[in-house]
């Protein structure tokens, strides 16, 4: 072959590597519709522009696209019967499909739609008179709302509609002037009406009973349908007419109940149901203007300030279109909460906030619910979230659940505790700084070392073993663990402070006046303070435990025991052990308010409950009683 | 053979001047004329003459305006469906004009730079009003955003004539004096100012301004930097320049105060000269309601206006006399019970230019028809009031009104319950079915014609012609890519039901803003403000710009 014949070749290559054309043709589809034409799109179908034109190839509607169509664009143009149009589309790439059609000859200019509830019927696609079946859910002993909308046409038209439903159902609610006839098994309701623009619609709610039936009458039920027929006419004489039917499923509460179960409802969440663990659950925290810094207050009245999000489940093997609403209510008196209702504008007056769903068959919904918050009308205090599941369109409650919600302000009671701490922690300390030579001359030099030497034992053996232990009891007992590390932080700790305070002091059974003389300076005191002092230095050079929490903690407890003390000091050892009990229960409560108050920690009441009387009085009780043997067999040494 | 070569080479020097001179036309069918596009810049550089007439008709010469290089608008009035021939200079063009005018774009003016809007990139500014200069031969646009920028353009060019930053707030309000001279601006922020510029003098200097807040207080909002702050600051409602330059103000403040929702409101009229307040309502000082919209006849003598308590209690319609700021009258409507405590309007009044007629709705999906010299209603109905199912009311919007001396329209928006369904659930379609809807009833209460929108309406202006309406439909859907945007315009003269009446809906990408779109007195040009659309995956859809058509 010589190299021009090769050449030959040349184009057959270069056509067979040219891709496979796109059939333009295929990326849209056109139907007609009562006003123009339903442009229906394959996804991503890159056109820019469509045009229609009339059998004269006069221009009737043109529709530009700033990016791509949506999958269902609408032509408007008014189009005659039996005429061709032509439709040409416009690609990006400038290429041009065009498509002539036919407009349908006989077309009903108008359309029914039959739905039970409202909301849940199904748009007819084509518009044909062909009958298009769609069932609904009824339960039985509820009503249920049927909701028939006439949409016209072009032209002005009257019509005449009829409404059968089966004799089974008893129609309690009937729009006015609508006229009554028994058949054979219905009950039809015909009205005459005209619809005097095009487009206009037409829409009444009719409600229907359901009764309860027994299995035996349910066997007995056969086909059941609810059917509607509307026979438009207009003045030029011209008639149509669209006819519905939508299939019954009538079923129990229990039934329904059985197939749906609310799993779970968490709050708080987002918008979108994700549960925020951060916050305290079923909780609102609201912080009072003296404490706006805390929080961001809610400035817009429409913004909810939190979700609920119940999940619900559908066990069957259908689609059920529920309503979900939630009120907040007074738990004592069930009145709802103005200031937890949505805004009027919102839900129109219902004090409710509603969501709607279908819940498809199989799944786990999740359905959120926005609760709105107005703090200028808040009071903390515990209320209650009355969750309630519709089947949409009837008025009986399928599934409901309480829960209960927490208005939390900053707790003043922690407030003016930790004050009250800090101010008496804050003048103890000034006070000692400008007398503490003189409150150091109070005591031997004997006697400090002694102090000192007891202070750290107690750290040694209270102090040491708890920090590196403590936290490894924790993670193995959690929040009974008090009751072991108490046995360390409490008894022994008061064992030994107790021997130590017999020791300066003496007895508190075998003292006489001479050995109150004895005692530091005629028994000021002081001996709990230096003690205290002493552990606390040490812990905070050795395990950093110098926080101003471990201050005001260890301030309020010298103060509180050293009163107590002084009190009871030329008393018996009950007398001590009651009283120092006392107040280190005391001093664990004032704990817990400035945990509440600079950690924002909630506690479960059982637990404080637990530490000040078994931790804070009761290890201490018994702590004071073992020192005193310990104490007394030192006195006498020392003796 | 030689022969043949000189034929061919003579004939293709002819042809080629020819078919220079003849370059392709695109013929645009407008509302207002004819658009010619040409490939080349040469076609209408020089006094073109420009003949168009109807088939086997004589051609006659037409008034053009010079778009730019390669465009041109023929101001010929043109019939739809019939075949016209148009000359340009010694060209000739065959075409059929379509059934409808086509929406043409002018042109698109960007507003990042213009107007600063991503000076603070955290809360970039937005555009928050818009307005078209009264005169239309050189026809001005003025624009405005929530940062207190101002510009006033050219249309036809889309030049910047000024620009400027009046303060740092949101710029509520703005509107032309009926000369053009004068542009006021009305914003809520702490001192409520209301400018008056004069706009004769190059830059535009202030004439006069009023603090507001000296009659309806200023407040701090709780969270100043909160996209919401703006709304508890002193602002105006409503703004409307009167034929005679005067300007009618509804200064409004509604905010908390101790914890206690607070609300002033009073009206003035302004002097344009002086900016001395002619007279207020109520003259003894603002009222603890709120005014939320107002509007005045043609000749500005006639004022009706909407009062509400915020959802408590009856809302009022009140009919003042411009000229002394008296009351002529007023009418009490109720709330719509058991669903609503209390009556609240949006923008719900709309008097008809001859001043014969009003109409109103409420929110709660009520529409009333009173005569001026009536304080009862001639005509009412439950346009899209309620319907219960369970228990629960399903509504549609009611804010969106106007009017003209034939018609009173109401427009009713999205389905009023709040949706609060995790992303990708189904839910049932529960659509007021009188929702989304443009209605024309005549001022006696017939049903004339209606349309079903293709979107949330956003805002709704008619010509001073009370020929073509403008009407903005936007929402952004779960699927932003299955969401329409644009502006749908209407000729409200022509015969026929409410297809006839539509003319075309202008597409955009990106989302229209509520209330920020102009139609010019004389119909021409349509203004609409667009904003770009955040999708899922960071990418915009559309631009901040104005769209100017025709």
């Amino acid at each position: 072959m010589s190299k021009w014949g090769f050449l030959l070749f040349l184009p057959i290559l270069f056509v067979g590597c040219i891709s496979d054309p796109v059939n333009h043709a295929d990326l849209w589809q056109i139907t007609f519709s009562p006003l123009g034409a339903e442009l229906q799109f394959t996804e991503n179908a890159p056109i820019k522009k469509v045009s229609a034109f009339n059998s004269d190839e006069t221009m009737v509607a043109q529709l530009s696209f700033p990016s791509q169509p949506r999958q269902t664009e609408s032509l408007y143009f008014e189009w005659s019967e039996g005429e061709s149009y032509r439709f040409e589309a416009i690609f990006s790439t400038d290429q041009v499909s065009s498509k002539t059609v036919t407009s349908p000859r006989d077309f009903s200019h108008g359309d029914l739609e039959i739905a039970i509830p409202y909301g849940t019927g199904k748009p007819r696609t084509q518009p044909t008179s062909v009958e298009d079946k769609q069932t609904a859910l009824l339960l039985q002993g509820s009503e249920m709302t049927v909701t028939v909308i006439v949409k016209n046409g072009n032209t002005p038209t009257t019509f005449n509609f009829e409404l059968c439903i089966p004799q089974t159902l008893d129609a309690t609610r009937i729009p006015e002037k609508w006229n009554l006839e028994k058949r054979e098994g219905v009950t039809c309701y015909t009205v005459t009406d005209s619809l005097t623009v095009s487009s206009e619609v037409w829409h009444r709610d009719v409600v229907v009973m359901i009764p309860e039936l027994s299995k035996v009458e349910m066997g007995k039920l056969g086909n059941q349908e609810i059917s509607g027929n509307v026979r438009f006419s207009t003045e030029d004489g011209e008639e149509w007419e669209q006819n519905r039917s939508v299939q019954l499923r009538i079923a129990t509460v229990p039934e329904i109940s059985e197939f749906l179960s609310i799993e779970s409802v968490k709050m708080p969440t987002d918008a979108a149901g994700i549960a925020d663990l951060r916050q305290r659950e079923n909780s609102i925290y609201y912080p009072r203007p003296l404490f706006d810094w805390l929080s961001t207050p809610q400035t817009d009245k429409y913004t909810p300030t939190t979700y609920q999000t119940v999940h619900i489940r559908n066990q069957s093997n259908e689609t059920i279109h529920v309503v979900v609403t939630s009120i907040n209510r007074d738990i004592t008196t069930g009145e709802p909460i103005p200031f937890l209702a949505p805004p009027d504008e919102v839900n129109a007056g219902t004090d409710r906030s509603i969501s709607f769903a279908s819940l498809p068959a199989a799944e786990l919904t999740p359905i959120p619910l926005p609760i709105y918050f107005h703090a200028h009308l808040a009071r903390a205090g515990e209320y209650e979230r009355e969750i309630a599941v519709k089947i949409w369109g009837s008025d009986t409650t399928v599934l409901s659940d309480k829960k209960p919600l927490h208005i939390i302000v900053p707790n003043r009671h922690a407030l003016f505790v930790s004050v009250l701490a800090i101010l008496a922690s804050s003048i103890g300390l000034v006070v000692l700084l400008r007398f503490h030579r003189q409150f150091f001359t109070r005591f031997s030099t004997k006697q400090l070392i002694v102090i000192a030497l007891f202070g750290t034992t107690i750290f040694v053996a209270v102090v040491v073993p708890s920090t590196l232990f403590l936290n490894l009891i924790r993670v193995l007992l959690g929040p009974v663990s008090v009751l072991l590390t108490g046995l360390i932080n409490e008894t022994l700790y008061y064992a030994l402070l107790t021997a130590l305070l017999i020791y300066i002091y003496g007895s508190p059974h075998d003292k006489s006046e001479e050995d109150l003389q004895a005692t530091p300076k005629g028994g000021k005191g002081g001996v709990i303070l230096l003690v205290s002092a002493v552990r606390l230095l040490l812990g905070g050079i050795t395990f950093g435990l110098f926080t101003p929490m471990t201050i005001i903690y260890t301030g309020t407890s010298i103060i509180l025991l050293e009163m107590g003390f002084f009190l009871v000091r030329k008393r018996g050892l009950l007398f001590w052990a009651l009283v120092l009990g006392i107040c280190d229960a005391v001093a664990v409560y004032v704990d817990f308010q400035l945990s509440i108050l600079f950690y924002r920690l909630f506690f479960a009441d059982w637990y404080i409950v637990l530490r000040i009387f078994i931790e804070g009085f009761a290890y201490t009780f018994i702590g004071v009683l073992l020192g005193a043997k310990l104490g007394r067999g030192l006195w006498k040494v020392a003796d | 053979m030689k022969l043949f070569r000189l034929l061919s080479l003579i004939l293709l020097l002819i042809i080629l001047p020819i078919s220079i001179v003849m370059g392709d036309f695109n013929v645009v069918w407008v509302r207002t004329g004819i658009i010619l596009e040409s490939e080349t810049k040469t076609d209408f550089e020089t006094n073109v003459r420009i003949e168009v007439g109807q088939k086997d008709d004589v051609l006659k010469s037409v008034q053009s305006i010079r778009l730019d290089d390669i465009r041109i608008l023929l101001q010929s009035a043109w019939q739809p469906g019939e075949a016209y021939s148009i000359r340009v200079d010694k060209s000739e063009i065959k075409a059929t004009s379509p059934l409808k005018p086509q929406p043409y774009l002018l042109r698109t003016i960007e507003l990042d730079g213009l107007l600063s809007l991503l000076e603070n990139l955290r809360q970039p500014a937005k555009p928050t009003a818009i307005a078209f200069s009264n005169k239309t031969d050189k026809l001005k646009l003025a624009i405005a955003t929530d940062r207190g920028h101002i510009a006033i353009l050219h249309s036809e060019t889309g030049e910047t004539i000024w620009k400027t930053r009046i303060s740092e707030g949101y710029v509520r309000q703005i509107a032309f004096s009926a000369d053009d001279s004068l542009l006021y601006v009305g914003e809520q922020a702490t001192d409520g100012f209301v400018y008056c510029y004069e706009l004769a003098n190059d830059p535009p200097n202030l004439r006069w301004k009023y603090r507001t807040a000296d009659d309806i207080e200023t407040s701090t909002p709780n969270d100043p930097d909160s996209v919401y702050a703006w709304v508890s600051y002193p602002g105006q409602s409503c703004m409307k320049a009167l034929p005679n330059g005067d300007l009618l103000v509804s200064g409004v403040h509604s905010w908390t105060k101790e914890e206690k929702p607070e609300k002033r409101s009073i009206l003035y009229r302004f002097d344009s000269q002086t900016g001395l307040v002619k007279w207020k309502y109520p003259s003894e000082g603002p009222i603890q309601k709120i005014y939320r919209w107002f509007d005045v006849s043609e000749d500005g003598r006639t004022l009706a206006l909407l009062t509400d308590d915020s959802g408590n209690g009856n809302g009022m319609l009140s009919v003042l006399d411009v000229e002394t700021g008296t009351k002529k009258w007023s009418s009490e409507i109720e709330p719509l019970t058991p669903y609503f405590k209390g009556v609240t309007f949006w923008r719900g009044v709309s008097m008809s230019p001859n001043g014969k007629s009003i109409n109103v709705t409420t929110d709660d999906g009520r529409a009333f028809i009173f005569d001026v010299d009536k304080s009862e209603p001639i005509w009412k109905e439950k346009l899209a009031s309620p319907l219960e199912v369970s228990g629960v009311p399903i509504i549609a919007t009611t804010g969106t009104i106007g009017s003209t001396d034939a018609h009173a329209l109401f427009v009713t928006g999205d389905t009023y319950i709040p949706y609060h369904l995790q992303k990708g659930a189904q839910r049932p379609s529960t659509m007021h079915p009188n929702g989304m809807t443009l209605f024309a009833f005549s001022w006696g209460g017939e049903k004339k014609w209606q349309w079903k929108l293709e979107n949330m309406p956003q805002g709704l202006r008619i010509d001073g012609k009370s020929r073509y309406a403008a009407l903005a439909v936007s929402k952004r859907s779960k699927n932003p890519k299955e969401s329409l945007h644009g502006v749908s315009v209407f000729d409200l003269t022509a015969e026929g039901s409410g297809l006839s009446k539509y003319l075309f809906t202008y597409r955009t990408e990106g989302q229209l803003p509520y209330d920020t779109l102009a139609i010019s007195s004389d119909g021409r040009v349509i203004a609409i403000v667009e904003m770009p659309i955040s999708l899922p995956d960071d990418t915009l859809l559309g631009k901040n710009q104005v769209h100017l058509l025709y």
